[in-house]
């Protein structure tokens, strides 16, 4: 029916032009990867004491990890509402001295501080909203830096907010666990295990019940992706319940660092199912480069676990040499993060999320077919401030009490370096560019003391000792300046749900009169429509090994259910 | 069209001709009293600051005029670092958030200059290389190459991709880090000072002129150290000749400019690109040389401003980024894209500065009104309210030529 | 000298070709290319192929607007809006106008400024007042003015009497005669097509980026087909 040589052939141009996307995309993991290695490396060949090597390692993965919903909330306002804030680090003062004030004079209650400092966050959210229906983007981008240092000079200034030196602060549930106490129980134990068996098998439960609502209105394969989509979104729910009851000793007399490494790996694995079945599902050509990307922000975590447990097994005792706080603080983040993640994705494909896109490209059109401007904006600041009043308690964590010049307004330049490399706008991206950006400057800051002669010693001419820390910088800032000149769309661009593509097409086939219009017209309308994940008609699937083996594990699971 | 509706149409046009010439001429003659004339705007500022400063001052009259002498002293010096930026914003139409790093440049140049090389040495007659007036020219050389250097590798790429004025704002952000950090490290975080240097001439100049009674006055200008009794009082104020230099130089400065844009072709093509870069080509104007010598001109006043504004106190690599958003202040009120507004702004964001000082340092801080802790340095909070509620309230700052919210 | 003459080729395929002494106009409906193929003659879109010729032999193509008006090409443009610079005094806009003229001396300047202020007398009462205070004709006189100060022997006017009063068109207009009374060859767009025509030379009917027809002025004006398409005759 579309055999028409033309169209096959401008539609096999479109995907030459995906592949070069992928190519970018794996030279980016590529560098990541090679990062990591110089960072491991320059941890470990720097001191001896492997404890301190190992703390520094879990820290600095607390703070990739802060800083990447950090990078999250901020792509959402600047990649999908469109107004560059940069006062963002405005916005994580006020949550963080919200909490830490009111946990230092109110007495310790950390749900109700959490919650007191997303609505300040919000409040300040709110106002920051309001100019921008006033001013163009750059003269709004110079609000919200000025908003942000004025709240910087006020704390600093003010003797309530703890001055200069700001106010020291350390939860009393870390205080439970001394800096030094360790992660004991290396395995497993029975209750840890039934915990586990618990939790997944409720999200399993959960799993076949929205299988088969999906099911009624979509193929098997779908209907499967679609439940993993949303299975590894319930574990996320589970796994931090699992580590805070871990962590507080429910489960055993002490945290029981094998419960949270299954936790992980179960997530993650859900993850790479996920992933794999999207690959074998979706309309591209299977490639490896679709596995990568698929797990790409999942490459540290995994690399971590591996770490610690070649680190158990060479040390060949029952003891980890892992902090509690330092462990609980770093897996805590990462979960916040994974959450933060989460709701990002769900803003990118939810109705909220492309009318934001739509107001941010053409906000004129977009009033015009009767999408609020203020209010929308202020849904997308709303829920982008939530995430940072969220966050910012687990900021203040890991700092142990808060200084002004933590909020310097460089860590919000830092935030749009991260989310210009990483892609506007793509979720994923943004964590490539955070984790990116974060480990180059860590890296820098391990570089300073490493044992090594050559890095030692190198100094300029005139006897000034190189800085890697500097150099980090610098090499950020000429990233950034080549990617908004040569790749102003990062590392991994922007993910069009419209049809924006087929128009350079469209074009094409107006120029060309030879090509049959209504035939091609009708051709890119299939090829728009099978490129959205949840638009493709049912029938249109071929079925193979897979849909098969599929189809058994349906009716394995139908027959169970039944049973009970 | 009938002849009737010719006739009727006639008469509306030459109505409506009549009435807009009776608003233009209004509008004429409200703009063209401060706006064409920067030294008067210059006074204006001036003697709108004395009776604020006398409401707000409990003090003597010394005091007062010590304020201020040195509110005037900052205002100089706000006005030479801020006048770059407002070129570069109003030819190229971004806000420049590099321009900090001007300063930077420009005060580590004359660094390198004074204390890494023997200068004192290098003499023509009685001229040194460090004296401020030979180091001056070299700094607005060297800041102006690096403003070109930015336009070349950075922005003049951009531009060809037709970047938006925000992409370049990043972008901008991105080249102050680099040279931030690079300044940073090939010079350490050392606190360091420049000695501005005057040729040796000045002494002998001002010890002849000290000793006639009525060009004592003039002294100031070239001995190291006068002290002024005023009359009645026994008290003495601080006025010394890097004071009298900061404003001498800042007028210098202002006149070349005024006489740049108004008597030359260079100024004119300026401005005219400036207006419409697209007509500016039609006019046979080169406007990619007009844009260079911009960067020039911005980059070589803001570094020789910082000589004079972060020389003599310590300062280190993150010093002209400390001051970014003072700039920013000062600029936004006057309008952003207005030389003669930048000149009234410096000199309003000054007072508030001086009167903040001021203010706190006299209140009580028992008393249950003042809920701030008035012992700290509050002197930022000013120019940071200024800048937000210029742009929410009045976008177009005082002088403005555009207003950012009609470009919405 | 030989006469003056111009080629043109855009994409569309258009032959436009002016005599020395001449006013051609160029008419249209909207969307027709009118203006793109005046800005592509002065480089400000770029010519994707063919050829812009001066003197027959001076080949401007692929020039920016800077070198074709300062490397002695005696032309000049004026845009339809936008077409002087605001923040300017009248003087200065003058001025600017002559800056293609590097090795003239400043009296043949000044000589050249009286001469616009006999054509145009209402722009030596506001010399030294900002163009952006001035009304919609003064400008267009003023833009007219500022092209003059080049001493170009080719113009091309971008609707010069777009958004103005027919009171102040016909003034345009009578301008415009004047101007080719001068020696100049013009290249006039206009909207106000039976009226442009009927002080022109000859015309051209663009369509689409297409030389629908082309003609004397008289013929095109008396043409049916014209006339229905785009002077409004029934």
């Amino acid at each position: 029916m579309y055999e028409d040589t033309d169209i096959q052939k401008i539609l096999e141009k479109r995907i030459v032009k995906k592949d070069q996307g992928y190519l970018r995309m794996l030279l980016g993991l590529i560098i990541l990867i090679a990062l990591l290695i110089i960072f491991l490396w320059a941890t470990f060949s720097s001191g001896t004491d492997r404890n301190k090597q190992f703390n520094f390692v879990l820290s600095s993965f607390t703070l990739i990890f802060i800083y990447a919903a950090f990078a999250l909330s901020l792509n959402l306002e600047v990649g999908y509402v469109g107004l560059p804030n940069f006062g963002k680090i405005g916005f994580v003062a006020i949550g963080a001295y919200t909490f830490v004030i009111l946990e230092t004079t109110q007495g310790s209650n950390l749900f109700v501080h959490v919650f007191w400092s997303v609505i300040a966050t919000l409040i300040f959210g709110v106002l920051m909203t309001l100019p921008s229906l006033r001013l163009k983007e750059d003269y709004f981008a110079i609000v919200t830096i000025v908003a942000g240092e004025i709240v910087r000079t006020i704390v600093q200034n003010e003797d309530k907010f703890g001055g200069t030196s700001g106010i020291n602060y350390v939860n009393p549930i870390f205080k439970k666990y001394s800096a030094d106490s360790l992660v004991k129980h290396i395995f497993i134990n029975f209750t840890s295990f039934l915990f586990l068996l618990v939790i997944v098998a409720i999200t399993v439960v959960i799993a076949i019940f929205q299988y088969r609502g999906y099911l009624k209105v979509n193929s098997s394969k779908r209907s499967m992706v679609r439940t993993l989509e949303n299975a590894d979104k319930v574990f996320l729910f589970f796994m931090l319940i699992g580590f805070i009851m871990n962590f507080a000793g429910i489960m055993d007399d002490g945290p029981s660092l094998g419960l949270d490494l299954m936790l992980l790996l179960t997530y993650f694995s859900i993850k790479i199912a996920k992933a794999t079945l999207n690959m074998i599902v979706s309309d591209n050509k299977p490639t490896t480069n679709n596995v990568l990307v698929g797990i790409s922000p999942l490459i540290i975590p995994i690399i971590s676990i591996v770490v610690f447990f070649l680190l158990r097994f060479s040390k060949g005792d029952t003891v980890s040499i892992i902090s509690t706080p330092k462990w609980y603080t770093a897996i805590l983040s990462m979960s916040i993060m994974l959450i933060a993640y989460e709701v990002m994705n769900i803003m990118d494909i939810s109705p909220l999320g492309r009318t934001l896109k739509a107001i941010r490209d053409d906000d004129t059109s977009a009033v015009s077919v009767g999408k609020g401007l203020l209010i929308n904006r202020l849904k997308g600041f709303v829920v982008a401030s939530f995430v940072i009043g969220f966050v910012a308690p687990f900021f203040v964590f890991f700092n142990a009490g808060v200084t002004p010049e933590t909020y310097l307004p460089l860590l919000t330049f830092i935030l749009y370096i991260m989310i210009i490399i990483g892609g506007t706008a793509n979720n994923r991206g943004v964590v490539f560019g955070a984790v990116t950006i974060e480990l180059l400057i860590l890296t820098a800051q391990r570089l300073q003391s490493v044992n090594n002669a050559f890095i030692q010693n190198l100094s300029y001419p005139w006897g000034q000792k190189v800085d890697p820390v500097n150099w980090a910088y610098i090499i950020t800032g000429v990233l950034l300046i080549v990617f908004l000149i040569f790749a102003p769309e990062g590392f991994f661009p922007e993910r069009k749900y419209n049809n924006d593509r087929y128009l350079d097409d469209l074009y094409l086939a107006d120029r060309d009169d030879d090509i049959d219009k209504s035939k091609f017209l009708s051709m890119l309308a299939k090829a728009s429509k099978s490129s959205l994940i949840y638009g493709e008609p049912k029938e249109e699937i071929p079925s193979n090994f897979f849909s098969n083996l599929l189809d058994q594990v349906k009716n394995k699971f139908k027959g169970g259910s039944e049973n009970e | 069209m009938s002849e009737e509706d010719k006739e009727i149409q006639k008469i509306i046009d030459e109505l409506n001709e009549e009435e807009i010439k009776e608003i233009q001429e209004v509008k004429t003659e409200k703009q063209s009293f401060v706006t064409d004339h920067p030294i008067v705007s210059l006074v204006i500022a001036i003697l709108i600051f004395i009776p604020i400063a006398w409401v707000f001052s409990v003090f003597t009259f010394t005091n007062l005029l010590q304020q201020f002498l040195f509110s005037v002293e900052r205002a100089a010096l706000y006005v030479m670092v801020c006048v770059g930026l407002t070129l570069t914003t109003r030819v190229l139409k971004f806000a420049n958030f590099a321009h900090a790093e001007f300063l930077t440049i420009g005060v580590y140049t004359g660094l390198v200059i004074t204390s890494f090389t023997n200068a004192s040495e290098i003499c023509l007659g009685d001229f040194c290389l460090d004296n401020i007036f030979l180091l001056s020219i070299f700094i607005f050389i060297i800041t102006g190459a690096f403003a070109v250097l930015g336009e070349k590798l950075i922005f003049g790429p951009l531009r060809k991709r037709n970047a938006t004025p925000l992409s370049l704002m990043v972008a901008s952000i991105g080249f102050g880090l680099v040279i931030r950090q690079l300044v940073s490290d090939f010079f350490g975080g050392r606190d360091q000072k420049i000695d501005l240097q005057y040729p040796p001439f000045f002494d002998k100049v001002g010890s002849n002129l000290e000793s006639i009674p009525v060009l004592k006055i003039f002294s100031i200008w070239f001995s190291e150290r006068v002290e002024f009794s005023i009359i009645g009082t026994t008290k003495v104020i601080a006025f010394n000749r890097n004071m009298v230099w900061k404003v001498t130089m800042m007028i210098i400065l202002v006149v070349l400019l005024q006489l740049l844009f108004k008597k030359t072709t260079l100024g004119i093509s300026m401005r005219a690109t400036a207006d419409d870069i697209d007509l500016a080509q039609i006019s046979g104007i080169n406007t990619q040389r007009i844009i260079d010598w911009t960067w020039f001109i911005a980059g070589g006043v803001t570094g020789v401003g910082a000589l004079f504004f972060l020389g003599p106190q310590a300062f280190v690599p993150f010093s002209g980024f400390a001051q970014l958003l003072i700039i920013f202040a000062v600029v936004t009120l006057g309008g952003f894209d207005s030389f003669e507004g930048t000149i009234v702004s410096a000199f309003i964001i000054s007072a508030i500065q001086t009167m903040t000082i001021l203010i706190n340092s006299n209140l009580d801080p028992d008393n249950p009104l003042v809920f701030w802790s008035p012992n700290k340095d509050w002197s930022l909070v000013g120019p940071f309210a200024t800048i937000i509620v210029v742009l929410i309230f009045r976008p177009r700052g005082l002088f403005g030529l555009v207003d950012p919210k009609s470009k919405l | 000298m030989v006469s003056g003459y111009g080629k043109l080729q855009i994409i569309n395929g258009v032959d436009i070709e002016l005599n020395k002494g001449e006013l051609v106009t160029i008419i249209g409906p909207n969307g027709s290319g009118k203006s793109t193929l005046v800005k592509t003659i002065i480089g400000l879109v770029p010519s994707w192929s063919g050829k812009i010729i001066i003197n027959e032999k001076l080949d401007i193509t692929g020039m920016k607007p800077y070198d074709i008006v300062t490397k002695q090409v005696p032309i000049n443009y004026v845009p339809q809006v936008n077409n002087v610079f605001p923040t300017l005094t009248i003087e200065e806009n003058l001025l600017l106008g002559a800056l293609p003229r590097k090795k003239d001396p400043k009296e043949k300047i000044q000589e050249d400024m009286e001469k616009i202020f006999e054509i145009f007398p209402r722009l030596k009462e506001r010399l030294s007042q900002k163009a952006a205070l001035l009304s919609g004709g003064e400008r267009q006189m003023l833009a007219l003015g500022r092209a003059l100060m080049s001493n170009p022997d080719i113009l091309i006017l971008d609707e010069p009497t777009a958004a103005l009063a027919p009171v102040l068109a016909d003034e345009i207009f009578n301008k415009i005669i004047e101007l080719k009374k001068l020696g100049l060859s013009i290249l006039l767009v206009e909207q106000r097509a039976t009226r442009a025509l009927k002080i022109s030379d000859r015309g051209y009917v663009l369509v689409s980026g297409k030389v629908a027809f082309e003609d004397k002025a008289e013929n095109l004006i008396n043409n049916e087909k014209v006339g229905e398409l785009y002077l409004g005759k029934r």
